[in-house]
């Protein structure tokens, strides 16, 4: 399980990389999204290995139990990740409303320039 | 009343008060006075106690760490809390006429809006001064970072949005690349909470990825040279008090939670090639943001780039927390030239809004004659340069003072000679900007009113920053509690 999981996020990380390096808005953010998905996984695989072990529930199973804090981290995070995610989706809206258009490259041709005279 | 009380009323407070404003629109400045009220009683309180008995803390509902939450007050963070009270009410008092000035939607709605995300600003803050577990530090950097943004975003349109989208990206990459370290320090020490990751850290390649991984992100944040490249346009762009906001708090909460890092969580990293290259960055931030600033031809950028330098003198500091005093001078040097550089960057802020208010530009080509019509302000922006620039006797002198000797004890003169051509820099750019102010106009050149209140309360605010080098001694005592010196 150990290495699959962490084959599972470095392949999420290189996606979500390659997906926010592009131009496109809509393309930046899926990489955000899947960015913050890779980093939960990350949280949720430090509870080290789940062979054998049952889930944190109180009251039910003796055996030993998967450790149940970054379950709890990455509910915290999960809820942040969402809000980040309509955070963005209403920047992004906006700026297209604002700017005509969808295109980081465009977006920002004119200030990389405008800036330092 | 106990400790807790007041640690709980520094969270509570502001978010309670932005709950509120939010849905009473209305009343959002009443809001923010009462929750300048609840934070005011609760600072003072907290600094008496802190003062007569020591570090502070509270395990919140009763779980103490490692499960729960611990909140903790010592010396600095309730020094930080003080001077974000002290800031945030001055920009309170600025905000309300700044405004009201004009009865547009377009005003309304900013009106609707600010006042909330200054209130959520505040307790992110509060927060993130309080609490000493990593994870929770996580959530109090993603809720500041958001209320940043969306500050910054409030005018809706043209460069403002284009500037809060790349803060935006910005700020959410790197508080990912802190939730990842969070996230590896949990997996090699089983704990999140500051202290007892400081017990039970072994040097090794897992903890130095993590510590990376947060310290990188917190540079971004941080705005450390060389990824402060969103820093100027945001800054520039948003509205006064919210300038003044950004510059003087926000970006000190990341440096914040690096101080807390590298020195209370993971001091073993803390080796002499990790503090000179923290110096290395820091007098790169110094000399660029100072080049830049004396190169910039409109006084809000010119203001934002001095900021990035600012930055850097705090971060020389690391380089030189190797003393035999502990580094105790170079840490008290830093706080100190943080809260000078705290006041006079809101004070330079506000002026500059007041002046961009009057004249309706703030190209600093053309600010002729800006001091007879508006001498507050410009003694304002006179006396912040003063403490920028660090002349005697102001908090900006003090501490730098303070900085240098260290530098100068410990052998590092390369330290010590970045800080005397920052503060000539310093100088250069201040007395461009006085210059021109100061310069007759040509009659007849109209101008809008500025109500005194503005004016007024940039003057404070550098009266503050000038002041500070007086109150020295008492900043140091405050900074030895829960310090690691003795």
């Amino acid at each position: 399980m150990q290495i699959e999981t962490a084959l599972l996020i470095g392949v999420l990380f290189a996606c979500a990389t390659y997906l926010i390096l592009q131009n496109s808005f809509v393309k930046i953010l899926f990489g955000f999204i899947v960015l913050s998905n890779a980093a939960n996984l990350l949280l949720l695989s430090m509870s080290g290995a789940p062979d054998g072990r049952e889930a944190p529930i109180a009251g039910q199973g003796a055996g030993p139990m998967v450790d149940p804090l970054p379950q709890a981290l990455i509910l915290t995070a999960i809820v942040i990740g969402f809000g980040v995610t309509a955070y963005l989706v209403v920047l992004l809206y906006r700026l297209f409303l604002d700017q005509k258009t969808t295109n980081a490259a465009e977006l920002y041709a004119d200030q990389d320039t405008s800036e330092h005279t | 009343m106990t400790p807790a009380w007041f640690m709980g009323g520094l969270i509570l407070g502001p978010l309670v008060a932005a709950a509120l404003a939010f849905t009473f629109p209305k009343r959002g400045r009443g809001m923010a006075c009462a929750a300048a009220g609840v934070v005011g009683i609760a600072v003072t309180a907290l600094i008496r106690a802190v003062l007569g008995g020591g570090v502070s803390s509270h395990r919140v509902s009763g779980w103490g760490a490692p499960l729960g939450i611990d909140l903790r007050a010592d010396g600095l963070a309730v020094l930080l809390l003080a001077l974000t009270a002290l800031i945030a009410v001055a920009v309170t008092g600025y905000a309300a006429p700044y405004l009201r000035a004009t009865d547009s939607p377009e005003a309304r709605h900013r009106e609707r809006y600010f006042w909330p995300l200054l209130l959520f600003l505040w307790t992110a803050l509060n927060a993130l001064f309080l609490t000493r577990d990593l994870f929770n530090l996580y959530v109090a950097l993603e809720l500041l970072g958001f209320a940043a943004v969306a500050l910054v975003a409030l005018e809706g349109k043209g460069d403002a949005l284009r500037a809060a989208l790349r803060y935006l990206f910005v700020s959410l990459s790197a508080s990912l690349f802190y939730l990842l370290g969070v996230a590896l320090v949990y997996g090699q020490c089983a704990t999140v909470d500051l202290a007892l990751v400081a017990g039970r850290a072994q040097p090794g390649p897992a903890l130095t990825v993590a510590l990376a991984l947060m310290t990188g992100g917190l540079i971004a944040k941080a705005a450390l040279f060389p990824l402060h490249f969103w820093l100027p346009p945001a800054h520039a762009n948003a509205p006064a008090p919210v300038s003044a906001l950004l510059s003087a708090l926000v970006v000190k909460g990341a440096f914040y939670l690096l101080l807390r890092l590298w020195f209370e969580a993971l001091p073993v990293f803390h080796t002499p090639a990790a503090a000179r290259l923290f110096g290395m960055l820091g007098a790169a931030a110094i000399l660029w943001g100072s080049i830049n600033a004396l190169t910039q031809s409109r006084l809000k950028l010119l203001i934002a780039y001095s900021t990035v330098a600012q930055l850097g003198y705090l971060f020389l500091m690391f380089s030189l927390m190797t003393g035999r005093d502990g580094g105790f001078g170079a840490w008290c040097g830093a706080l100190l030239l943080l809260g000078a550089r705290a006041c006079a960057k809101t004070a330079m802020f506000l002026a500059a809004g007041n002046i961009l208010r009057a004249a309706g530009h703030d190209r600093i080509n053309d600010l002729a004659g800006i001091a007879q019509v508006l001498p507050v302000s410009a003694f304002a922006l006179g006396l912040a340069g003063v403490s920028l620039v660090g002349l005697p006797p102001s908090g900006g002198f003090a501490g730098k003072w303070l900085l240098l000797s260290a530098g100068l004890r410990e052998g590092q003169w390369w330290g010590g000679a970045v800080i005397l051509v920052g503060s000539l820099l310093a100088a250069a750019y201040i007395m461009r900007v006085m210059t021109r102010a100061f310069t007759p106009a040509a009659p007849g050149t109209a101008v809008r009113p500025v109500p005194p209140i503005m004016e007024w309360t940039a003057l404070a605010l550098a009266l503050v920053a000038v002041g500070m080098g007086l109150a020295g001694s008492w900043l140091a005592e405050l900074l030895r509690v829960g310090g690691p010196w003795p």
